[in-house]
Order: structure tokens, then C-alpha cells, then sequence
């Protein structure tokens, strides 16, 4: 009886230890290398992050130095309108004053006198002396012409020295 | 001596992975931090955007605006102390004038001295006096004014506030 053996014969080769040295060192710089390309990319992206962080800060900046500026020169404007305001009020109150105090003399009808006035804001009273009620009549329609002020209504008073004494009430348009 | 190569390399390797994974876990809160910055930066740039409107810088005038104030300023600051006297000045009327001037009080960055003042005169004397007293008070207010014909005279009562800018308190 023959016997044949067929099994090829493997030779085991070992690795040597300078091989075996090769391929940690390998596997360790292939990780390393994959750690470093990803932290790179990672930092990239982080820069670029900070970049656009840093232009945003800079405009953020300028546009605060100029929201200041326009709150100061907003400031300065409103300043400026309210003493110009004033002052033009206090102009017009003066030159309103005059023009009443004038048209009350100036208006009066033959014979008639003015006694006394008080100029308000709003109204005017004034205390006058007529031959007739007629002329206190006229004397209202001369002043109504008037566009500053406006005639309400005349009370008599009664008489005094000959004449009658009316109340003219006027309102300041 | 392979084990004790495949130990030390292994444990290179760890080292290196777990140093790897930890800088990234930082930049990764750094990364959120920043991100969480430029958020808030964007939202108050535009805050700030629409505060700002069609603001196109300070206008030209502001120079000019600048002057007058502080010209009436001036004029205002030199007044103030020299009120009584201004409004008791007699000037073109041959009598004095009775003033009652009040204690100033301040308001809405103002300071008001109330007043009362009397003058007996020609119409005409008092037309001009009145014109004179707004010519010297430019910023004066007249609440009331009564006027009272004696003859040829009036005797006229003012009562109003005189107003100068408040001094600015440090």
C-alpha cells in the first residue's frame, strides 16, 4: 500500500522584529497623519470663523462710533430747535401783544373810550366806554377784520359817566 | 521583544489618538463659542443697522448749529444775572417801574423766574417799552397783561417768565 501525501508543504516565515517595528511605526504615523489632516481642516474652519468674527467686531464698531454720532447730532438739533422755538414764540407773543393792544386803540369808534384790557394766551377782555351800543357794535366788526383775533360776544355793564359800559370779549385765533 | 514593541507602539498610538480627540473636543467649544459670538454680533449689527436708518454721517450744519447755540448760550448765560436790573430799567419811560421777581425754579432743562411787572405810561411809551423788553429778553413769556387807561396814560401789568437755558450739572 502506497501513501501519498498531498498537503503542500508551508514554510512559516516569522517577521523579524526590525519588520515588526516597520509596521507599528506605520500604523502609528498613518493615524497620526489622519489626526494632523483633521485637525488642520478643523483649525481652518476655526480661523475662518475668527476672521469673520473679527470683520464683524470692526464693523460693529464703526457702526456704534456712528449710531453715537447721530444720537449727539440728533441732541445738538432738538437743542437747537427748542431755543429757537423759544425764542421764536416769544417773538410772536410780543408782536401778537402789540397788534392787539394797538387794534383795541386804534379801533375804537368816535366818542368812545377804552378803560381797561387783560390780554391772556387765549382770550381778551376789554372794558370800554360808548355813546351807543351801535358803535360798540362797529367796534366789534372793525375787530373781527382783524385775523388775530376773533369777537365773542359784548356785555353791558351799565352806565357811567354818560356812557354805557360794555365788556368786549375776544378769543386770540 | 515583539511584545514588548507591539505594547510600546500601541500605547503610542493611544496617546496619539486620545491627545487627537482631545484638541478637537476643544476647538469644537471653541468653534461653538465663536459661533455663538458671531451670532450675536450679526444680530446686534443689525440692531444697530436699523437704528441708524439713512443716517449718512453728520450733516454740514452742525458747525453752524453748534455756533448759534453757543451764542444764544452766551448771550442767555450773560443775562441771567443782570435780569432784575433789565427788568427794572426804566428806559424811555419817565417813571420807574415796579418789579416783583420771583425765586427761579428749573424744569425740562430750563430755569423760569417768574415775574411781575408794573409801568405807568403813554400808550405809545409802553408800546415801545414792551418791544424793548422782548429786544433785551429774547426768551421771555408772557402769561397775562393787564392794561388799566388813566387819561392820556396806561398803566400796564406784565406778569410772565423769564427763561435761560439750565446749566448743564457735571
Amino acid at each position: 500500500m502506497i501513501k501519498v501525501d498531498l498537503s503542500v508543504p508551508h514554510s512559516r516565515k516569522k517577521m523579524t522584529v526590525g519588520q515588526f517595528i516597520l509596521l507599528f511605526l506605520g500604523i502609528f504615523l498613518g493615524v497620526t497623519l489622519i489626526l494632523v489632516v483633521g485637525l488642520l481642516l478643523k483649525w481652518n474652519s476655526l480661523s475662518n470663523i475668527a476672521d469673520d468674527r473679527d470683520e464683524l467686531k470692526n464693523l460693529r464698531d464703526s457702526l456704534s462710533e456712528a449710531k453715537a454720532e447721530m444720537i449727539s447730532y440728533k441732541d445738538l438739533r432738538n437743542h437747537y430747535n427748542e431755543l429757537i422755538t423759544v425764542q421764536t414764540e416769544s417773538m410772536n407773543e410780543q408782536n401778537n401783544l402789540r397788534e392787539i393792544l394797538s387794534l383795541l386803540y386804534i379801533k375804537l369808534e368816535p366818542g368812545m373810550k377804552l378803560l381797561a384790557c387783560r390780554i391772556d394766551s387765549d382770550s381778551v377782555v376789554a372794558n370800554c366806554l360808548s355813546p351807543s351800543n351801535v358803535k360798540v357794535a362797529r367796534y366789534m366788526e372793525a375787530l373781527s377784520e382783524s385775523e388775530l383775533i376773533k369777537v365773542d360776544r359784548s356785555e353791558p355793564q351799565g352806565t357811567r359817566q354818560g356812557l354805557i359800559e360794555h365788556r368786549v370779549l375776544l378769543r386770540v385765533q | 521583544m515583539k511584545v514588548l514593541v507591539g505594547i510600546v507602539f500601541g500605547v503610542l498610538t493611544a496617546l496619539a489618538i486620545a491627545a487627537g480627540v482631545y484638541i478637537w473636543m476643544e476647538m469644537g467649544e471653541k468653534h461653538e463659542d465663536f459661533f455663538s459670538e458671531r451670532k450675536g454680533l450679526e444680530q446686534e449689527i443689525s440692531g444697530l443697522k436699523t437704528d441708524l436708518g439713512d443716517w449718512n454721517g453728520t450733516p454740514d450744519d452742525k458747525a453752524s448749529i453748534t455756533q448759534i447755540i453757543d451764542s444764544l448760550e452766551d448771550t442767555l448765560d450773560a443775562l441771567e444775572p443782570v435780569l432784575e436790573e433789565l427788568l427794572s430799567k426804566k428806559g424811555l419811560l419817565s417813571e420807574e417801574t415796579s418789579l416783583n421777581l420771583a425765586e427761579p425754579h428749573d424744569a425740562a432743562s430750563w430755569r423760569f423766574y417768574p415775574f411781575l411787572l408794573e409801568v405807568e405810561e403813554e400808550r405809545v411809551k409802553v408800546d415801545s417799552f414792551i418791544a424793548d423788553l422782548y429786544h433785551k429778553l429774547p426768551v421771555i413769556n408772557l402769561d397775562h397783561l393787564y392794561a388799566d387807561w388813566k387819561g392820556q396814560k396806561v398803566k400796564l401789568t406784565l406778569v410772565g417768565t423769564a427763561r435761560f437755558p439750565e446749566p448743564v450739572k457735571n
